[in-house]
């Protein structure tokens, strides 16, 4: 069965998303898809793009997952970049004796002016709360809950 | 029996989880017949099961009534750890370290000036940054911020928001002493840097309140409260920093579970020993980040005095505008409290909860020695709140713990499909209720109907004697973050 890149799910006091993925990297860049869909509803007045390049390293993917989306979501509210064009993602496994799984991701990230810029929700974080990177026939999918 | 396999009624307002399998202790539900089918249905019950679980626990894994569905604790829980053999969690906090909510008396009959609700909301509005990605008026240096870490609202206080009057009535005076703020990430302070003296969005506001009813005169009086009063409100937190410090801790803590071989039934309950260098460090970061929130609520106190002296054109003496008492509700303290007849020093975690200490406690002031601590209790949006007073039956059951809220019963999502923002604001104005707010869809999500009715929270709360009503009041004028 087909499915869409993520799906919207209900949760009592906060919101989360259902991401689904033909390959384990293909599942981070629709998980960051999502996440920017809950916080900003339709196209955004951007001004300068620019080619970025973010690095994560954790102890296991799960871990990996809310690093990076921990990272967009630090961009956002911080540097008032929000993410483009996806480029590549690598994930692979670290040479670190305590971080077991990398990532690599290129992406174009364009500046917002946050006075003209509304977005429809706060993300406060990207919980962990039951997060668990499951093979469920061709598709990778996980699902998240993050802080309002 | 409750019709639910492992849930047991103990009396109208308790309710066990009986202790099986990985739990190492009971849990209890202080809940009513009404309200326990949404806390089973929603699986907040299992996460009580959860919490009980881990190393350490001690008593009972509670959950107050306006306990839902969390991620590792669930809202509304408590759980206390021995600081010997136990752990802390990041999770059984939150990310918004120390949300909590300050209440203000004054001096003022609300209807003397209900009729210029709408001019003080506008420039109050004005005045108190509020809503998504909200950003503050102040510029601090960074050894202004190791100050805020350090000192939380003593530091606003030197700066010149509110008085040195409102000290004792803030918990822990205005600042927690295990503050590490070297334990605090370059990226928390970024994320902090621009949001002290903001209130945020969620479920964070500012209301002005009239207190309608009076339920135990004495304490009424010594918390300086009066039928017909105009109140105000502030509920907010540690903002962008302190959701960045639990992040940066739930990295080391899912380490550090694996390292000393906890098992968890919840990611998100990842923890350490409280004596381990990863406990004592995240102890300091929360701490810290306690002390910000603790400063943000001075700041906003001080704005919101300024304003209305301004706007009412009142002398402060007249205005009488004065702390009764700041609590959080999202925290973790090292307590005594005394188990099985011995007393013992444990960590006890709020997520979503109050601390309710007794009459004759050392935390409290001397004001409040006859009265036990001034518990705070916001009704959703458009609802009554509540002041209620610590018990002795807390300090026993609940290691001095009562609810926090009203509590959700609906996601935002199903809030949103059942209601508009503009709906809602028109129907508070018809009850004469002033909203101002940046977001409609906003409004939608924390519309009456996604919460518990609050009476019913605070009537379970003061039946089971775990706190006591002193006063009831309905919101005038809301601006919601």
């Amino acid at each position: 069965m087909q499915q869409p890149p993520y799906r919207f799910i209900d949760h009592t006091a906060d919101i989360g998303i259902t991401v689904y993925g033909e390959s384990l990297e293909q599942l981070f860049i629709n998980a960051a898809r999502g996440m920017v869909a809950l916080m900003i509803n339709g196209p955004a007045p951007v001004t300068r793009t620019r080619k970025h390049t973010i690095h994560c390293a954790a102890v296991d993917k799960e871990m990996l997952l809310t690093d990076w989306l921990q990272e967009l979501l630090y961009r956002f509210y911080d540097k008032h970049l929000i993410p483009g064009t996806y480029g590549t993602c690598t994930i692979t496994p670290s040479d670190n004796n305590t971080q077991t799984v990398q990532l690599v991701a290129t992406l174009s990230m364009s500046s917002v002016n946050p006075d003209t810029i509304k977005p429809v929700q706060e993300i406060k974080a990207v919980t962990h709360h039951n997060l668990s990177i499951e093979q469920k026939d061709r598709y990778v999918t996980a699902t998240i809950i993050f802080d309002v | 029996m409750t019709g639910y396999t492992y849930v047991t009624k103990i009396d109208d307002f308790r309710f066990e989880i009986p202790r099986k399998g990985a739990m190492n202790v009971p849990g209890k539900i202080f809940a009513s017949e009404k309200i326990l089918p949404q806390i089973v249905h929603e699986q907040a019950a299992a996460q009580v099961q959860n919490v009980a679980m881990l190393p350490g626990i001690v008593g009972y894994s509670l959950a107050m009534p306006d306990i839902h569905w969390g991620y590792g604790f669930p809202i509304g829980g408590v759980g206390a750890f021995r600081e010997d053999t136990g752990v802390i969690s990041p999770g059984g906090i939150g990310y918004d370290i120390s949300c909590g909510v300050r209440l203000y008396r004054t001096h003022v009959p609300m209807k003397q000036y209900e009729n210029r609700i709408d001019e003080i909301l506008q420039l109050l509005f004005a005045a108190v940054p509020s809503g998504v990605g909200s950003t503050g008026r102040l510029k601090l240096s960074k050894k202004d911020m190791v100050n805020v870490l350090t000192t939380g609202a003593q530091w606003a206080v030197s700066q010149g928001y509110g008085t040195a009057e409102d000290i004792p009535c803030i918990e822990d005076k205005g600042y927690m002493k295990e503050a590490d703020p070297d334990t605090i990430s370059q990226r928390a302070r970024e994320r902090g840097l621009n949001q002290l003296g903001t209130l945020g969005s969620g479920n964070h506001f500012l209301e002005i309140q009239e207190v309608t009813d009076i339920y135990d005169e004495r304490i009424a009086s010594i918390f300086g409260v009066f039928h017909g009063q105009m109140v105000i409100m502030v509920h907010t937190g540690s903002r962008g920093l302190g959701y960045q410090v639990c992040d940066d801790f739930i990295r080391v803590m899912v380490e550090a579970s694996r390292r000393y071989q906890i098992k968890l039934p919840d990611r998100q309950l990842a923890c350490a020993p409280i004596r381990s260098p990863e406990g004592k460090r995240y102890f300091g970061a929360m701490a810290a980040a306690t002390n910000f929130a603790r400063a943000n609520r001075q700041i906003i106190g001080g704005w919101v005095q300024e304003t209305m002296i301004r706007v009412l054109k009142i002398s402060p003496k007249d205005l009488g505008m004065q702390l009764v008492y700041d609590v959080s509700h999202n925290i973790g303290k090292m307590e005594e409290h005394v188990i099985d007849g011995k007393k013992h020093t444990v960590c006890v975690h709020r997520k979503g909860a109050t601390r309710a200490f007794p009459p004759g406690h050392r935390e409290l002031p001397d004001v409040y020695q006859t009265t036990g601590q001034p518990v705070i209790v916001p009704g959703s949006m458009g609802t009554a709140s509540y002041l209620m007073a610590g018990t002795e039956q807390a300090l026993s059951e609940t290691f001095g713990s009562t609810c926090h809220g009203a509590g959700r019963v609906l996601s935002r999502s199903a809030a949103k499909r059942k209601v508009r923002g503009q709906e809602i604001k028109q129907q508070l104005h018809q009850r004469n209720i002033l909203v101002y707010t940046d977001s409609y869809s906003g409004l939608a999500e924390e519309a009456p109907m996604a919460y518990k009715d609050v009476d019913d929270v605070v009537d379970i709360c003061h039946q089971a004697g775990i706190s006591k009503k002193v006063c009831r009041m309905k919101p005038r004028g809301v601006i919601k973050g």
